[in-house]
């Protein structure tokens, strides 16, 4: 039995933007007056363009959700506007087979001036639905929306839930053959947001596909099956959830990330942190619930007699998550150090820790805690912790699941 | 071409109803706000006609009626290509975010500009009647005169339009463009007779057109038949050409929306 074929596919699709707004004007000139006599549009790239997509090739069939992840800039937006038929392509194709439904700027086309109903007419038109068709829906995407007698006021009166729902709702009574989705199921209400994820899987179990962006890998991993990892308009992995995400995380942690923030001291500098990992000094294999030591490398140029360091934890998106200061656990309340290299070391018993990204800062204080901070250097040191469950949250409690006999 | 334009013909409706419903609700004077132009300048040209200020001899109506006539009509001609020509500028934000036949727009706008005109009609046969005016016999050849003056204004509104995108000065270059070209097309006054007015009157398509949309109403002098086959043939040459182009030039702007 050979496979069904694709609702989606894209094969080599290559994309160029240019830097420069006269030139690309200049550029587009010159390719229309090469496509008015027959000839290509020029292949290759000319100066201050660059590659936006690069041989990008995937297939979506029925019932699949896609991720796509990726950092900003790689190209995911591009991709799905390449889908949606916004934009063509430079090189390479793209095809759907049937309508495009795109959530990701839901409400497009409202006039604040015309009431709900009306502007109900007139997105769904734009969208591609017949006069027909939406008078069909239209109680179904009144009753989605949860608009009630709203519908008849102007939509200026809207509040932006209110509106966001309406949008949503008048895309989703679109019926496409395959939907993108860009981060708008985070907006709403928690009981929006279940909606649309009640919605998303009736729509994929009917046979339709979804593509979905987000920068909430929990939400990826939860929703999709399969997930492409976009880097500079290439595609970097493609597979099975957990190990894209994994291997995203891990990209993120390399050295080019790191972010430099930092004070600095003249007589006091804050060196490298250094992991211990089960008797190695690298952090792989790294899983919650295991112990790490980090030492931390200073030098100094004078001496100091009371100095607190406090090693912090930050998850990826900046937030701290604990921190452990000297002055609560070392021998002494306070460190004195000595002119020249030194290092402290912190043992962790158990980093308790979800899975996921995490970034240490090291600060130092001079005159207790209290007093002035001397150096330090914020979020600068990755920390990858590995493993296969994903789920939203920082801390890792150990516990364990077990089965009960049925009550008598 | 033609599918894409076929399949936007829901959009152009729900364009143009929306159009027609913000300007109902919306301004205070509502639809007689879009009469008020032509009646200004009609106003002002009869009390300059009045003081002589240009010679109008040998018209065959009312000095009022010949130029409320030319001054509907010329408005619905302008009124097309420079609403075409901002639709898309207006749009630009839908434009960046969903995929549907940009034509849509510009054909909306100029429905608008064709239901003021229909506005106009009751005011102009007022007029007629007020000032002794009977309609002509031919008022069958009306539509067929339209329909050239339509197609080339449409034809220029889509170039318009799309040059409108990534150029904003178009916008305001065209009624630059269009108010001095109402003067020498016989709108609110005849041309000169002389040669060389002749000349150029033969290369204006609004003169003849405007000729016989004045035969048709009221019999004015009816002017010369070949000319106006010309005319309507370039019309519809413009009009497949901007089309044409518009749909080869609009993916490259959208981009840039």
């Amino acid at each position: 039995m050979t496979a069904p074929e694709p609702l989606a596919s894209v094969e080599h699709l290559s994309r160029k933007f240019c830097r420069s707004f006269k030139r690309s004007v200049l550029y587009t000139g010159i390719d229309l007056a090469r496509n008015a006599v027959g000839l290509a549009s020029h292949d290759g790239l000319r100066a201050q363009e660059y590659l936006g997509l690069d041989d990008v090739s995937l297939e979506l069939r029925a019932g699949e959700c896609l991720g796509l992840i990726g950092e900003n800039g790689a190209g995911k937006s591009t991709l799905l506007k390449i889908l949606a038929g916004i934009i063509e392509p430079s090189r390479g194709t793209a095809t759907v087979r049937g309508r495009v439904g795109s959530l990701i700027e839901v409400g497009a086309g409202f006039h604040p001036d015309l009431t709900g109903r009306d502007n109900i007419y007139l997105n769904g038109a734009i969208l591609g639905l017949s006069t027909r068709e939406v008078r069909e829906r239209f109680d179904s995407i009144v009753d989605f929306a949860a608009i009630g007698d709203h519908i008849d006021s102007p939509v200026r009166f809207y509040s932006s839930g209110m509106h966001v729902r309406l949008g949503f709702a008048i895309a989703a009574h679109v019926q496409p053959a395959i939907l993108l989705i860009d981060e708008v199921l985070a907006v709403g209400d928690l009981a929006f947001s279940m909606k649309c994820l009640a919605f998303l899987r009736n729509y994929l179990r009917g046979g339709g596909a979804a593509i979905l962006v987000s920068h909430d890998l929990v939400a990826i991993h939860a929703h999709c099956g399969r997930v492409v990892h976009l880097a500079r308009g290439r595609i970097v992995a493609e597979g099975r959830a957990a190990e894209v995400i994994e291997g995203y995380r891990r990209s993120l942690a390399t050295p080019d990330h790191a972010l430099k923030n930092e004070i600095e001291h003249p007589d006091f500098t804050i060196g490298e942190l250094a992991f211990r990992h089960h008797n190695a000094e690298s952090t792989q294999g790294l899983k919650p619930g295991h112990p790490l030591t980090v030492t931390a490398n200073y030098e100094a140029k004078a001496p100091f007699e009371d100095l607190v360091f406090n090693l912090a934890l930050h998850e990826a998106s900046g937030n701290q998550v604990c921190a452990f200061r000297t002055d609560a656990s070392f021998g002494e309340r306070t460190v004195a150090v000595t002119p020249g290299a030194g290092a402290l070391s912190l043992h962790i018993e158990q980093l308790n820790l979800q899975p996921g990204l995490y970034r240490f800062s090291l600060r130092v204080w001079s005159g207790g805690h209290a007093g002035v901070l001397l150096a330090c250097k914020e979020q600068a040191w990755p920390l990858v912790v590995e493993g296969g469950a994903s789920v939203a949250g920082v801390c890792y409690v150990p516990a364990r699941w077990s089965r009960e006999p049925p009550a008598q | 071409m033609l599918t894409d334009a076929w399949a936007g013909r829901h959009i152009v409706a729900q364009l143009a109803r929306r159009d027609l419903l913000l300007r109902s609700e919306s301004s205070m004077l509502g639809l007689a706000w879009s009469l008020a132009q032509p009646l200004l300048w009609l106003v002002l040209f009869s009390y300059l006609h009045r003081s002589r200020v240009f010679s109008t001899a040998g018209l065959s109506v009312p000095y009022p009626v010949f130029a409320f006539v030319g001054l509907i009509h010329w408005h619905l001609f302008a009124g097309i290509i420079i609403g075409g020509g901002r639709s898309l500028v207006a749009a630009k934000s839908l434009i960046a975010k969903v995929h549907f036949p940009r034509e849509a727009l510009v054909l909306a706008a100029a429905i608008d500009a064709v239901v003021n005109w229909l506005f106009a009609l009751p005011l102009m046969a007022a007029l007629m009647w007020w000032q002794g005016v009977a309609a002509s016999p031919q008022l069958w050849m009306l539509p067929l005169v339209l329909i050239p003056l339509l197609a080339l204004a449409l034809g220029l509104a889509l170039i318009a339009a799309v040059a409108a995108l990534p150029m904003g000065d178009v916008s305001q270059a065209l009624p630059l463009l269009l108010t001095p070209l109402m003067f020498i097309s016989a709108v609110v006054f005849p041309n000169a007779s002389s040669e060389s007015w002749q000349r150029i009157d033969a290369l204006n398509p609004m003169v003849p057109w405007l000729a016989a949309i004045r035969h048709a109403l009221y019999g004015g002098p009816a002017p010369e038949a070949g000319l106006l086959l010309a005319h309507a043939a370039g019309a519809c040459a413009i009009l497949l050409l901007a089309w044409r182009l518009f749909f080869l030039v609009m993916p490259r702007v959208a981009e840039h929306a």
